[in-house]
Formats: structure tokens, sequence, C-alpha cells
């Protein structure tokens, strides 16, 4: 493990719609530092900028000011799919991570191809067919049966733990999980949290995820993040995070928001 | 008749490049009525000024994409509608080609360059009087079964597969590491060089080329896109590109046989046209017809559940437009939904 961190946001701010009666600041000088498999999780109320944290880091939106720099490569100006060499997203929208009306196989090979030159070399050949075939036998979700099958014919669940494999196929250097599992049923959302956990273990990844559910906040992960209104208002460190409850995080809640009940930031 | 499938056989190519933006790209390209002047008045001046058939053709094909270039430029890089771009492209390319047509070896400003008696790459067929036989069937038919291939292993490439991604689900393309504006530049510019070249041969084909050839060419290939696609369904992509093929000629030998009705004269053919693909566009929305279609074609029975739904969509121009807010609405980042 080396000393530089992963993944250094500093200072980054951003504000919608400047100058009009609609501005709107979304981040105000957050500052975040992850180390080599450090697995994040965000946990904000809605508006709090955790979504725009992470588009952000991605280069789906550019920052007012402040930098980012993923594996000590300053990225803050690279667009979007300059970045995705080095970073992979898993979408909160099942269909917004894979290409409805291609094959499955054929999604797969674009995530394999990421960071890589595209070039007139066949996008499907054996040799890949047969490496799909096996890291899709590893979602247990029959797909590896289905490989030429459009992915617009397949189950929300199914097309997240899709996105997710997309997403860590590469071994990327940053994993980028934004509310992946908010649309989803219950058994969908427990089924793709623990394909989360264990990819990140098992490929050491460094990870951010972020999600308004306290309870996955608080089981996945070693540090966790709580956003309110643009800022990081509260960090729990590595050694911290076990022991934490989902009553510590929301008496950390109500000492910012002063006010508010439980019940709207559980909403 | 032999001479109507051709026709349909050169402008195949044609409706091979409206299958390319429409379809995979999912781009309302309008150029195709510029680039296919482009191709018929570069191809026919060249080979008036004595230069080599097969180079006319050759040039007729790159003139199509630059067009197609400007098209892509325009909507990436200045961020104009597709659909505004690619009409703001159409429109320049008539002064343009205006230009091409003035640039014949006398010097004339000509709107219409005649190449009778000259050398094209029909000069042998017409010779032996095959031109409209089995023989010119057979030859043209080669050429666009070369293309069909070239078509189908472009988008199998790594390359190709990116362009697919782009007009599927651009966020998604984008967030895999593909440049989506690169993406979209290269797919307008293949199309429009196929449409190029459809122009280019069908001027060397009928011995001429005027300024107004390629008026309307947009609805030509849209009606070949539209029958092919409802016939032989978009699964698979080599079904769908020959069935592109089929289209063509199919709405040919269609119009053909319209003209020989005896109140129905050579100027009543723009109307003919409009009025096929209304027909095409109501009956693919119709749910008999659909499953005629699909109880006449083997190869679609399997897959059943295609969504037959989306295809009128697909091939209306607003088709970008209703993309754009699936896109608004399916949550992905953009500047305008913050969080």
């Amino acid at each position: 493990m080396s000393d530089a961190p992963m993944l250094s946001v500093e200072g980054v701010s951003k504000t919608f719609y400047p100058g009009t009666v609609n501005e709107r600041r979304a981040l105000c000088d957050v500052g975040l530092q992850l180390a080599e498999g450090d697995f994040v999780t965000i946990i904000g109320s809605n508006g709090a900028g955790k979504s725009t944290l992470l588009n952000v880091i991605a280069g789906s939106l550019s920052v007012d000011s402040g930098s980012v720099v993923v594996d000590q490569r300053d990225v803050t100006r690279l667009r979007e799919h300059r970045r995705a060499t080095w970073l992979a997203r898993v979408f909160q929208d099942p269909s917004a991570g894979t290409a409805p009306h291609l094959s499955i196989e054929e999604n797969l090979a674009i995530a394999y191809n990421r960071g890589k030159p595209l070039t007139l070399g066949l996008g499907l050949t054996r040799a890949r067919r047969a490496i799909f075939r096996e890291q899709l036998a590893t979602l247990e979700q029959g797909l590896e049966d289905r490989m030429s099958h459009r992915v617009g014919l397949l189950s929300g669940g199914q097309r997240q733990a899709l996105s997710l494999l997309m997403a860590s196929f590469t071994h990327p250097k940053l994993l980028l999980l934004d509310e992946h599992t908010a649309a989803l049923d219950p058994e969908r959302a427990e089924l793709v949290l623990r394909l989360t956990a264990q990819m990140v273990a098992d490929q050491h990844l460094t990870a951010m995820m972020v999600t308004h559910n306290m309870d996955h906040a608080l089981r996945l992960g070693n540090r966790l993040v709580m956003m309110h209104e643009g800022r990081i208002i509260h960090t729990l460190e590595a050694k911290d995070k076990p022991t934490a409850t989902v009553a510590d995080l929301l008496e950390w809640f109500s000492q910012e928001r002063g006010g508010m009940t439980d019940r709207t930031m559980l909403a | 008749m032999l001479g109507a499938v051709d026709q349909g056989l050169i402008t195949a190519l044609l409706a091979l490049g409206v299958f390319l933006t429409f379809r995979i790209l999912n781009f309302a390209d309008l150029t195709v009525d510029g680039s296919f002047t482009a191709g018929t008045a570069t191809s026919a001046i060249l080979v008036f000024n004595g230069a080599s058939p097969v180079l006319a053709l050759a040039a007729g094909c790159i003139a199509g994409a630059l067009a197609g270039g400007v098209t892509g430029l325009l909507h990436t890089k200045a961020h104009i509608d597709p659909l505004l771009a690619s009409i703001l492209v159409m429109l320049a390319m008539y002064s343009i080609n205006t230009h091409i047509l003035w640039l014949g070896k006398d010097g004339v400003k000509r709107s219409t360059v005649s190449l009778l008696g000259m050398k094209t790459v029909f000069t042998p067929l017409i010779q032996h009087r095959l031109r409209g036989s089995w023989t010119s069937v057979g030859l043209i038919a080669v050429g666009v079964v070369v293309v069909v291939i070239l078509i189908n292993w472009i988008l199998s490439t790594k390359y190709g597969l990116a362009i697919m991604a782009t007009g599927d689900n651009p966020g998604m393309a984008s967030a895999s590491g593909i440049n989506i504006d690169t993406a979209k530049i290269v797919a307008l510019m293949i199309s429009n060089g196929l449409v190029g070249l459809s122009g280019a041969t069908w001027a060397q084909y009928n011995g001429t080329s005027a300024i107004g050839d390629g008026t309307g060419m947009i609805l030509i290939g849209l009606a070949s896109v539209i029958l092919g696609n409802a016939i032989f369904g978009t699964r698979f992509l080599w079904l769908a590109t020959i069935g592109v093929v089929v289209g063509s000629v199919l709405y040919r030998l269609v119009i053909f046989y319209a003209l020989s009705w005896p109140f129905v004269d050579n100027s009543d053919m723009k109307l003919m046209s409009a009025i096929l693909v209304v027909l095409a566009l109501v009956l693919s929305q119709w749910k008999g017809a659909q499953a005629m279609v699909t109880k006449l074609s083997p190869w679609r029975t399997k897959n059943a559940p295609e969504p037959m739904t989306v295809a009128p969509n697909q091939f209306s121009p607003f088709a970008e437009a209703d993309a754009a807010a699936q896109v608004v609405a399916s949550g992905l980042p953009s500047d305008v939904r913050p969080d």
C-alpha cells in the first residue's frame, strides 16, 4: 500500500444556476481522501450533495473550484470518458448503466474494453466469451446461459448485478456506487449489496457508496461520511465505524438539523 | 422492371446509411438529401472531366462523408440539435453542390450534367445492352453484399460496439470510456459516405446529375428501413441490414408499379414516396400487420416478445428528442438535474 491517497478531493465547490433565483450551492469546500482499499459509505438527506460529489469525481459535472486527484493524477479538467480509464460507476437507475438493445455479452465487451483503445479488432472473441461466462456465473443469476439476450429483457436486479460486474471488470482504481440499490425491492437490494461487498473485498477495490439506507451505510465499508447541505458534517474512521449504530447517526443528524424529526431524515 | 431492381440496389446503399444513423446511432439525420447530391455531382463532374469512373465513385463517397462530418461537428461541438444541424448542412450543401456542378472543364455553369456517351462504370453493361438485365442486377448486388458485409464487420469491432452503445445509451457509453462525440462524428461520416457512394453510383447509372437529385432521398431511405425492418426484424444485425436492402428494392418496385398506372406520371413520384412512407409508418403500428409479419417470417417467431411498439417512434424525426427526454428522466447526471 502506497502512502499517497487513491482519491483526493480538495476544496471542491459547485453551485447550480449561479446568479439566478434558483441558485443552489450543491457542494461547499468539500475535501475527502481515500487510501487504497478504503470503502467509504456516504449518507445524507436529499439535496445534501452526495450524488453531486460522485458526479464531480466521475467527471459528468465540472467543478467551480477545487481539485480531484485520482492515484496522483489530477483529473479535474478531464472529461468523463477520459476518467473512465481509472473510474467505474454503477448508477441508481438500473437502465442507466447498461445498453438495453445490446446483448449481455456486447455490454460486457464494452465494459471489458474500458480504458483500452477502441480498435477495429473484434469486440467479441471466443476467449472473451469464456471470460464473460465465467464472470457471469459469479452473479448466480443464470445470466451465463443468456449471454446473447438483450439486456433490456433483464429485471432491474439482474441489470444492477450486471452493471456491478461491468464496473468491477477492469479493476478500476475507484468504484463509484450511486444509490445503486435504491430502485430495487428489498430482496434484490440485499443480493446486490452482498455482491458489492464480495467484489470490493475480493478485488481489494477502493470504493465510494452513496446510500439513503443507514443500515447499509453501517454494514458496508470501513469508513463513513455524512453530508448535509453540500458539506461533510461528520466522518467515521475505520477504528470507530464497527461500533457505530443507527442511533448514533440519527443523533448527529439531529444535532446538525436542529428541529428536524427522525422521520424526515429517513425519508 | 429489372431496371427498378438495379435502382433499388443502388439506393440500398443510401438506405444502409440511413439505417446506421436512425437505427444504430438514434440520430435524426437529414443531411442525406445534401450528401446524396454531393455524391451525384462529384461523381458526374469527375466522369465529365474524363477522370476514372471508379475514382469518381470514391470521390462521391468522400464528399458525402465530409458533409456528414460537418453535421457531426455542428451537433457535438456547437451543441446544435441533430435535426437542426442536419437541416443546416442540407441547406448549405445546395450551394456547394451547385458549385461542384459548375466545375466542368469547359467552365460552363450547368445545373445538370449529362454523361451521355462518356465512360462510366456501367459503360460495358450498356454496350452489351445489359443495363436493367439479370446480369446488371447480379453485378450491383455483389457490390451491395460487399457493403453489407463491411457494415456488419465494422459494427462487430470494438469501435463498432462503441458506436452502438453511443446510440443506445450515451450515458453508459461515456461512463465506459467512449468519446461519444467522436463516435457520433465517425458514424455520421460512415453513414453519409454510403449515401454519397449511392449518389455517385446513381449518377453514373442514370448518366446524369442534377442539383435536385437528392430532394426527398431521406424519405426513400426511411421507407426502405421501415419496410425492411418490418419484414426482417431488428434482432439480428445482419438480417436487419439485408432487410434494409430488400426494403429498398421493394420500394423501387412499388414506385415502378405505381408509375405504370395511366393517370400517374413522373412528377407524381415524390407524392407517391410520401404516401408510401405514411403507409409503412401506419402499418408498422398496426397490430394485425405485425402479427401477419410474425407469422410469415420464421426467424421472427423465436423472438416474439420483440417490442415492435418502439418502431414508429424510432423512425420519427423527433426520436432524438424523445431519447433525450428519456435520458433526463432516467436520472442520468446532467447540469439540469443536480442531485
